[in-house]
């Protein structure tokens, strides 16, 4: 595991060529902290493209804080993600300078007024009014960040972590531990949520009710259906999340995930609760995500049976800290590791 | 592999119900046009024509179309997204000061009203964009007490902003409010000497303005029917369902609760130019918070989601208490029914909606005309739920 990627490194900001190989995901030093309490301290991860990473240990080892942070709702105290050699999410850089963006062209206008107006009121009040307009307008710019807004930010060196559904854009998606989905919603448009990153319609096309919207809502229409069918829920798009049974919810909410089309899929415990049967088809299918449409998956597991079987690469944690990464027979056979779960050995 | 049992439809319609539901914006067309139609003959029908004469039902009915407007906007900002917005009057305060300030004698400016309307729409808008930029962090009770101190700054702003006892300019003209504001006017069509078309907006002729509100509410039902339908409607519904997962599968969380609100105030904006046009004077004492609860109260009482419960909802609540309670305080004065002969109900219209409203919640949670979105939130799950999904995993993958 490569774990001295510094953030002033620059080799790490600047996307290198794809190699077959090349990491997809890349944490380094990732730490969390809440007031006192450390849940993620210093932890590396590595995810090669195509490949299936799990990530264990004991409950409260911190798992799902790390993977909050990954998908971009926690930001981190320290450390920082790239994602396909982009860095995505790290501490701020520069923050400060954003606010004294916002008042540069306000300050340029007020001077060019003061200077043209001289003694008439009337040029100076405009110039004012047309300030405070401007201000206005930045600062509601600045809270949707257009992404020709965040470019200009980065341009001088402004740096701020992604959020979720940056991430999302960027071809990341993920389940919950608790299922989360839209209740009350049908499974189709659970799926079509999913999706919304790849829809194009603005708003305009659907007030005009334009051609495009509509071919495009039927396209995605219909690879919803595909989607459903993929995860083994042909024919249920109509039923409401809340009335399918467990494991069908579970396998929604990876309908749901893979409606944005990610290049990596976090999976969180996506067996919690499943029967061993249901547990057998979710493995089966993580396996197909992954050789079929070659995603790369990071999972959170606890049952070992499907952990050992198809992962690639295993990371442990306990108490916040890394303490053993490796392919399954290495880790199985870490001293630390089987300490962690079953306690020290007497001596 | 077993065939999928195939999921059962929602109880499907006739096939005229389909064909209404697929063709929304014509159905809502025909639907307002014969409203709009039948309502003025409707009150020449004998009990109805004993309250009023046909003129002044009329005028009711164009006010009425007001407060259908408000409610309307209102929905989108929390039926569709799920905002509780307290202070929804300020918009209404913004549109219609922004007509006051184009178009009267007060400030000198007579601009026309039919791009005020769309003016006092924008900055109605942007003010949205103002208030929900703060607030975009606030859930539930946070957001409804920051919405309702938006409410009152708004209209106490435009009280004091009358500077004249200080030596300052007099913006607002304080708590007299701005009188005689255009009212609009439409280009008079001649053929010769023959006058075509010759529409007036005056007090005497409230038709006018009837048709136009009529007008008004059949786009906005229109644009609103599509903006549920879409990919915005969609993310709107998730974030109310569930705002982290909603950001975690790539809904803009920030812009779509910015457009929910600017969305909202947009309509606001067209009622508030509308009403300032209508009644020619604006005061702050027009929108204050009471005007906010009313309109809350027609969106929850018509079905919150529901775009024609809504309107239906407020237009139904609007005729009440302007017509009905008036009717029935003359009613017992002239029966001398001893005790309810001493009452002016229109004094209590606020208790009534506190019973309406109670008796709701009670009784029908989701509204007069629930949304089937609404309704199923409300009610808890039903027993319905399905045997896991024979099917399995689809080992042909089908996915593109």
């Amino acid at each position: 595991m490569t774990s001295n990627a510094g953030p002033t490194q620059p080799t790490e900001v600047v996307p290198s060529v794809q190699a077959p190989h090349e990491a997809l995901l890349r944490a380094s030093a990732v730490t969390k902290q809440f007031g006192g309490l450390v849940a993620v301290k210093q932890a590396d991860l590595v995810i090669p493209e195509g490949s299936i990473v799990a990530l264990i240990g004991p409950n409260g080892a911190g798992k799902t804080t790390f993977f909050n942070i990954i998908a971009g709702i926690l930001d981190p105290t320290g450390g920082e993600i790239s994602f396909r050699g982009r860095r995505m999410i790290a501490r701020p850089v520069r923050a400060w300078l954003e606010p004294v963006v916002w008042f540069v062209p306000s300050t340029i206008i007020m001077l060019v007024g003061i200077l043209l107006a001289g003694s008439d009121v009337g040029t100076f009040e405009a110039a004012a009014l047309l300030a405070l307009v401007t201000l206005i307008t930045i600062l509601i710019l600045s809270t949707i960040r257009p992404p020709w807004y965040a470019r200009l930010l980065a341009r001088l060196g402004v740096f701020k972590s992604a959020r979720p559904n940056d991430m999302v854009t960027a071809g990341v998606g993920r389940t919950f531990q608790n299922i989360r989905l839209f209740q009350n919603m049908s499974a189709m448009e659970n799926v079509l949520v999913g999706m919304h990153t790849k829809l194009k319609s603005n708003m305009i096309d659907a007030l005009l009710s334009t051609p495009r919207r509509r071919r495009e809502e039927e396209a995605a229409q219909k690879r919803a259906r595909e989607l459903l069918a993929l995860v083994g829920l042909r024919g249920r798009d109509r039923v409401l999340a809340r009335n399918l049974p467990y494991g069908d919810q579970r396998r929604l909410e990876v309908a749901r995930a893979l409606a944005s089309s990610p290049a990596l899929l976090l999976l969180d415990e996506p067996t919690a609760g499943m029967n061993p049967s249901e547990t057998a088809e979710m493995t089966k299918l993580i396996g197909h995500l992954r050789s079929n449409l070659g995603l790369t998956i990071l999972l959170i597991e606890h049952d070992m049976r499907v952990v050992m079987g198809i992962s690639d690469r295993i990371t442990v944690l306990d108490h916040g800290e890394q303490i053993a990464e490796g392919t399954p027979d290495e880790v199985r056979r870490d001293p630390k590791v089987i300490e962690a779960y079953l306690g020290a050995p007497a001596t | 592999m077993t065939a999928a049992t195939p999921a059962k439809p929602v109880a499907r319609g006739s096939g005229a119900r389909d064909w209404f539901g697929q063709h929304r914006s014509i159905s809502v067309i025909l639907g307002m046009a014969i409203v709009t139609s039948l309502l003025p003959l409707i009150v020449t029908l004998p009990p109805l024509n004993g309250f009023n004469a046909q003129r002044v039902w009329i005028d009711s009915f164009a006010d009425a179309g007001i407060f259908v407007l408000l409610a309307l906007g209102l929905n989108v900002v929390v039926g569709l997204a799920g905002l509780l917005d307290l202070g929804y009057a300020a918009f209404f305060a913004i549109g219609a000061y922004t007509y006051a300030f184009s178009a009267s004698a007060f400030t000198g400016q007579h601009i026309p009203f039919w791009p005020m309307l769309i003016v006092g729409a924008l900055v109605a808008a942007v003010c949205g964009l103002l208030l929900g930029a703060p607030t975009l962090r606030l859930r539930g009770d946070y957001l409804a007490i920051v919405t309702l101190g938006f409410g009152e700054i708004v209209p106490i702003l435009f009280r004091n902003a009358d500077f004249t006892n200080s030596g300052g300019p007099n913006l607002t003209n304080g708590t007299n409010g701005i009188p005689g504001i255009d009212r609009p006017t439409l280009p008079v069509i001649q053929v010769g000497d023959f006058k075509v078309l010759n529409i007036v907006f005056n007090a005497a002729n409230p038709l006018s303005y009837y048709i136009t509100m009529a007008v008004i509410i059949t786009i906005v039902l229109i644009l609103v029917y599509r903006l549920q339908d879409s990919r915005l409607g969609r993310a709107w519904q998730a974030i109310r369902e569930d705002e982290l997962a909603a950001a975690s599968n790539g809904v803009n969380t920030v812009t779509s609760k910015l457009l929910a609100f600017a969305l909202g105030a947009t309509t606001s904006g067209f009622a508030g130019v509308f009403g300032a046009s209508k009644l020619v004077f604006v005061s702050p004492d027009q929108f204050g918070f009471t005007v906010s609860f009313t309109i809350l109260a027609m969106v929850v009482l018509g079905g919150m989601g529901n775009s024609i419960g809504v309107a239906t909802g407020a237009f139904s609540i609007f005729v009440f208490q302007r017509v009905f309670l008036p009717q029935l305080t003359n009613f017992f004065k002239e029966f001398h029914v001893p005790i309810l002969s001493d009452i002016n109900f229109i004094e209590y219209q606020f208790l009534l909606y506190g019973l309406a409203l109670v008796g709701m919640m009670l009784l029908r949670p989701q509204g007069m005309f629930p949304s089937r979105q609404r309704a199923r939130e409300l009610h808890t799950a039903e027993p319905d739920a399905l045997e896991p999904s024979p099917e399995g995993l689809d080992s042909e993958g089908t996915l593109a």
